[in-house]
């Protein structure tokens, strides 16, 4: 799976930054800003006092672009340090704020206080020593070489830096979303307020030395003269317009999903704007991009690997969120060497592999208890990192008052027991002249409760399993015109679910099921391929990326059993393949079911040009010929975009992109047995023919400095439509195929987004959300889509209390929900889902002694009730109820 | 709290919100005109008078199924269609009677609620009896009052085709005296399929065994059964009887309205529903 995202293929990258205008001695020194025009693996910081050499630091992304570091107080001494900022990305290193000939100064001294600064010699070289007014002048470093008469230079006027004939287009890393093993390795110092600095690599050192020789006397005094940060609130150092993406995706970082006081992936996408997350009757977490929802349509990965199953498209997603990174979401098609299964949205778990060690444990109600950790450590030119999770819960026991099985009447109950095992393994390998090698693995066990049954009966004794398996290896190069990358992935997931279709003990009339009518799902799916991308710096701003992938996916077993018999809807004692039933592996004449395999080939190229410093222009092609059952099919899906920035801080993007969505193995082919307990549920159909997504989506972003703080807002407007849209409408209340809307359905909607820093530990945010989805196949007054939220509105507030303790508090709101009317049945069995209000509150410490956190959080601290849509609403009509209130403790510790 | 939370979103999110009135049935144009009811005449609707008496909307429905398939290559010699397809209840409001008059698409798409797709099928003489001895099989003697009972929905209303004499005195399986099918009488025992079979054009729901038509299940894959599903109006039974009253003289004049027709089915000391 070849995901080299947004950042690839995208212009080059800037620092929105405003200098300090002075330091003082002894204390810690931050520096921030925002990146913006690219996917960053470091954002490094040189610093340097007088006559000493550059040292490095790291910068820490604290959400979205927004990047923060200190530099430590041992390093603030006078008379001052000069610094510039250094971004990595997947392409190289460019500088982005300040260079090493002309890096940013910041004197060092009391506010307000002035400086009596003299040159002295030392040794051979004359150097600047500087003290607060009223102190002793600094002594002469040779008492026999008294500094030669010199005027003072004159300081030069305030002034922006100018613009410098910066590396053009550099290519890009798209390291987060990229499905290979990991982007360059982060050397960060631990996470914290104060950084620490990071041994750069001997090339680095050696890369730093040679941008700043040995600095002449005189090349020195301009230095220092020349480095005066500019006034003004916000200064784009490069002004050009290539620096800012056309697409906008949403990044929740570690920091960012700390304060949001979530404990899962599903908890965190529900508060993005443009996403809508529900729970199904089986206790799958569905999501749904800009008003449509479908399981294939939205592609999920782990560190770039896809986690969707082949056979049925559903990811292992729900993880604990502790141990990552960051998380991105892009809200329909991204850039064309994003693969196959991104049509409405992609989202992109990135996990940690930072240097160090960091654990936790948790519990809370419903008897839920979680343990957390990874860690990272580097031995030379060796990584070698690594990730657990460990997940268990009883869950919360939620009345269900009616379900379609009419021989018990009484009050039923939900079951959300879950265990889950995420633990991972990798190693990298970084050589000078041979570029870097990473391995990688990882598996993902879970084992659960269904929520409430298989359809429309509450079946508390159902057991479902899923487990899965990854593995990468990947090798990059940097060259000097760009970079190569080869990776090849493997996955295998296998899952058994046995479903209770009704309790233990069910009878009805003559028919009686003392362990309950079961039935047996057993699948197991397989996938391998190998990528190979370029990213080459061509003249004219130009970035060319192109890449190949081979992809082949398999369903390697397959078993359905069940204990009822289909003809009379009896009981056939234990569970057995049901006669005549055409598993999705099976043609029906000995061979290969044609949904069974799926090989892929694909191609990409895309370009960035930036034909003027305010206006970028991204195109990109990308060519799939994707084995279906209907024979070999290709698929096209052009991307283009336009990036302009008229003013500072104002970004304005537009951009079109279309994506090809085959139809999932199960919607090809799902058989189920035609028995009375089936009677509503979806078959497959091969005759379904692929899916079309045109996505337009025009937006704006500006960014203002509010004194220490600053103000960020985003606003998106959007229309997607799906042709030939594949979708489950039950038509005649028997097994209905999957079918496609021939005139498709469409969504149009505004996001915006409003985020308020107004000290590092004060933030205000919010976020809302307006879409309106449509079936263009049904009647006019019976279009509208809204079984998903149309308004969503999220928000919160992170407040210091005292030094030590952190207050989050974070509300949802979201519209009522009711049927879609696309069918009959659909139209007579109604429900109304009212709109729901949830809050969250947490306390969390600071870090104590530098190494422990605690934390105690509430989730919908109302307990307010609501709940999601059922299959069967005419059966449930309370629908699937989603949790009351909880609360939580936790303890971090890192090193 | 929560009261007063949810009165808050409501109110902050209302206005901005817009759904599908859910009393539309899923037809562009409810409002337009199909047929007329004739004059002097009512359409029953309730169960007694769809599940248990001859019901004008009912035949005209089977007369519909013969229309849309006549022309192809396998056309249908006569159609029947369940009494329990035919719903009172509606989307929003109960219509047990439908007076003389205008009948709308919107209102026909109600009454036909299940979108049924129309398919014909080959049964020998002894399937088509079955079919029909299975239609009467649950009807109530000539004693019962019919208000107080809920008559199956298994029971055919027939097309114009069909001749059907029925005395409900006689034992279930057996209350079928007299059956003819344009004209021809479906003798008992019957011919072998190969020797004279007949076209009967249904819903695919009943086909697939629907209220309890096990013997239509039986026969759909058997060999010589040429199941087809009908290809005009999306093969949907309520936009196929739509079709058919628009181009008939049934939607030219009240006068010229539709009405039930006594003769196609004869019951013998069956109970007979009152009006609603």
């Amino acid at each position: 799976m070849l995901l080299a995202g947004v950042a690839s293929a995208q212009p080059r990258v800037s620092f929105i930054h405003n200098p300090p205008a002075q330091g003082r001695p002894g204390e810690p020194l931050t520096l921030e800003g925002e990146v913006s025009g690219g996917e960053l693996t470091a954002l490094s910081v040189y610093v340097r006092g007088p006559s000493e050499d550059w040292e490095r630091f790291e910068l820490e992304l604290q959400y979205g672009d927004y990047w923060r570091g200190t530099l430590p107080a041992s390093r603030m001494v006078p008379p001052w340090v000069v610094y510039y900022v250094v971004a990595t990305t997947r392409a190289g290193r460019s500088d982005v704020f300040g260079s090493a000939n002309r890096p940013v100064r910041v004197d060092i001294g009391a506010q307000g206080t002035k400086l009596k600064c003299k040159r002295v010699k030392k040794g051979k070289k004359w150097v600047q020593r500087c003290v607060e007014a009223g102190d002793d002048p600094p002594p002469s470093v040779e008492p026999d070489d008294p500094a030669p008469a010199e005027p003072e230079p004159e300081p030069e006027p305030e002034r922006e830096p100018e613009p410098r004939p910066a590396p053009k287009s550099e290519p890009r890393a798209a390291p987060e979303r990229e499905p290979e093993p990991e982007p360059q390795p982060v050397q960060k110092a631990e996470p914290g307020p104060e950084l620490r600095a990071a041994p750069p690599p001997r090339s680095e050192v050696k890369a730093a030395q040679a941008a700043s020789p040995p600095a002449s006397e005189l090349e020195e005094e301009l230095a220092l003269y020349g480095a005066e940060a500019a006034g003004g609130v916000v200064q784009r150092v490069a002004e050009s317009a290539g620096e800012v993406s056309s697409l906008a995706p949403s990044v929740l970082t570690a920091a960012e999903l700390k304060r949001r006081g979530v404990r899962f992936v599903y908890e965190a996408l529900e508060l993005v704007p443009g996403v809508s997350v529900s729970r199904d009757m089986q206790g799958n977490w569905r999501v749904a991009m800009r008003g449509l929802r479908a399981d294939p349509e939205v592609l999920f990965t782990l560190n770039g690997q896809r986690l969707n199953n082949f056979y049925d498209a559903k990811a292992l997603a729900n993880l604990p969120v502790d141990n990552l990174e960051r998380i991105e979401i892009f809200r329909g098609p991204a850039t064309a060497d994003v693969g196959l299964g991104n049509v409405t949205g992609l989202i992109n778990l990135v996990t940690r592999r930072d240097v160090g060690f960091r654990d936790s444990g948790s519990g809370g109600r419903g008897m839920s208890f979680d343990g957390h950790a990874n860690g990272a450590f580097v031995a030379g030119p060796v990584k070698v990192f690594g990730d657990v999770d460990v997940s268990s819960q009883e869950g919360q026991q939620l009345t269900v008052l009616r379900d379609g099985d009419t021989t018990d009447t009484g009050a039923k109950r939900t079951t959300d027991r879950r265990f889950l095992l995420n633990a991972s393994l990798g190693a990298e390998l970084s050589l000078d002249q041979l570029g870097t090698f990473e391995a990688s693995g990882r598996v993902l066990y879970e084992d659960r409760s269904a929520l409430l049954g298989l359809f429309d009966v509450v079946g508390p004794d159902s057991r479902l399993q899923w487990l899965t398996g990854q593995a990468q290896l990947g090798w990059r190069k940097t060259l000097d015109a760009g970079q190569l990358s080869v990776r090849a992935w493997f996955d295998q997931q296998t899952t058994d679910r046995l479903w209770q279709q009704t309790p233990s003990s069910y009878t009805d009339g003559a028919i009686s099921f003392p362990d309950g009518a079961q039935e047996q799902h057993r699948f197991g799916v397989r996938g391998f391929g190998v990528s190979g991308r370029g990213d080459f710096k061509l003249p004219f701003n130009n970035l060319l990326s192109a890449g190949v992938q081979l992809e082949h996916q398999s369903i390697f077993s397959a078993e359905l059993r069940s204990n009822v018999d289909t003809a009379t809807n009896g009981n056939l004692g234990a569970l057995q393949a049901p006669v005549g039933l055409r598993l999705p592996t099976e043609d029906g004449a000995g061979g290969r079911g044609p949904a069974a395999d799926r090989f892929t080939g694909s191609v990409f190229v895309t370009d960035t040009w930036t034909p003027l410093d305010v206006v970028s222009v991204h195109a990109g092609l990308r060519f799939d010929l994707v084995q279906l059952p209907g024979g070999v099919t290709p698929g096209f899906g052009p991307r283009i975009g336009v990036t302009v920035t008229p003013i500072k801080s104002l970004a304005l993007r537009a951009n079109y992109g279309r994506s090809f969505r085959a139809p999932s193995p199960r919607e090809y082919a799902e058989a189920l047995p035609a028995n009375g307990f089936n009677a509503g549920r979806f078959i497959g159909n091969l005759s379904l023919q692929p899916a079309y997504l045109d996505a337009v989506e025009a937006g704006a972003e500006y960014v203002q400095g509010l004194g220490e703080g600053r103000l960020r807002l985003r606003g998106t407007f959007f229309f997607e439509r799906m042709t030939n849209a594949v979708v489950e409408i039950d038509t005649t209340g028997n097994l209905t195929p999957f079918s496609n809307r021939l005139l498709g359905v469409q969504s149009i909607g505004l996001e915006g987004e409003a985020r308020l820093e107004l000290t590092q530990r004060l933030h205000v945010w919010l976020n809302a959300s307006w879409v309106r989805a449509e079936d263009l196949s049904t009647p006019a007054q019976s279009r509208l889509l809204t079984d998903v939220p149309q308004l969503r509105a999220n928000g919160g507030v992170t407040l210091p209390l005292g030094p030590w303790l952190n207050l989050d508090f974070v509300a949802r709101f979201a519209s009522e929900r009711r049927n879609n009317t696309r069918s009959v049945l659909e139209l007579i069995r109604r429900y109304t889902l009212p709109g729901y209000a949830t809050f969250t509150a947490q306390l969390r410490t600071e870090p104590i002694f530098d190494h422990v956190e605690l934390l105690l959080l509430g989730q919908n601290v109302f307990n307010f009730e609501y709940a999601d849509d059922a299959t069967r609403p005419d059966r449930v009509p309370g629908g699937v109820p989603r949790d009351g209130w909880s609360l939580f403790g936790q303890a971090k510790v890192s090193f | 709290m929560r009261t007063w939370i949810s009165l808050v979103t409501a109110a902050a999110l209302a206005g901005c919100a817009a759904y599908n009135d859910q009393c539309q049935p899923l037809v562009e144009d409810p409002n337009e005109r199909v047929a007329f009811v004739a004059t002097g005449t009512e359409l029953f609707l309730d169960r007694p008078n769809t599940r248990h008496a001859n019901n004008a909307l009912g035949q005209q429905a089977a007369d519909a199924l013969v229309w849309v398939f006549s022309g192809g290559n396998q056309e249908a010699e006569f159609a029947v269609v369940n009494g329990g397809g035919l719903r009172a209840e509606g989307l929003c409001v109960t219509r047990n009677i439908i007076g003389a008059g205008p009948l709308t698409d919107g209102v026909l798409h109600e009454i036909m609620l299940f979108a049924n797709f129309a398919q014909v099928i080959r049964l020998s003489d002894d399937e088509v009896r079955a079919v029909f001895e299975h239609s009467v099989r649950e009807l109530f003697g000539a004693a019962v009052d019919l208000k107080t009972v809920s008559p199956d929905g298994q029971f055919l209303q027939v097309s114009r085709e069909v001749q059907l004499t029925v005395d409900c005195a006689l034992p279930p399986g057996a209350r079928v005296t007299s059956l003819h099918l344009g004209g021809e009488e479906v003798p008992s025992p019957g011919r072998p399929l190969e020797t004279r079979s007949w076209r009967m054009a249904t819903s695919d729901y009943l086909i697939n065994g629907g209220d309890g038509y096990q013997m239509l299940e039986d026969a759909k894959e058997g060999p010589l059964r040429s199941v087809t599903t009908a290809q005009r109006f999306g093969g949907v039974d309520s936009n196929i009887t739509a079709a058919y009253f628009k181009q008939s003289t049934y939607n030219s004049t009240e006068a010229e309205g539709f009405q039930v027709d006594p003769g196609r089915i004869t019951f013998n000391n069956c109970a007979v529903p009152a009006r609603p």
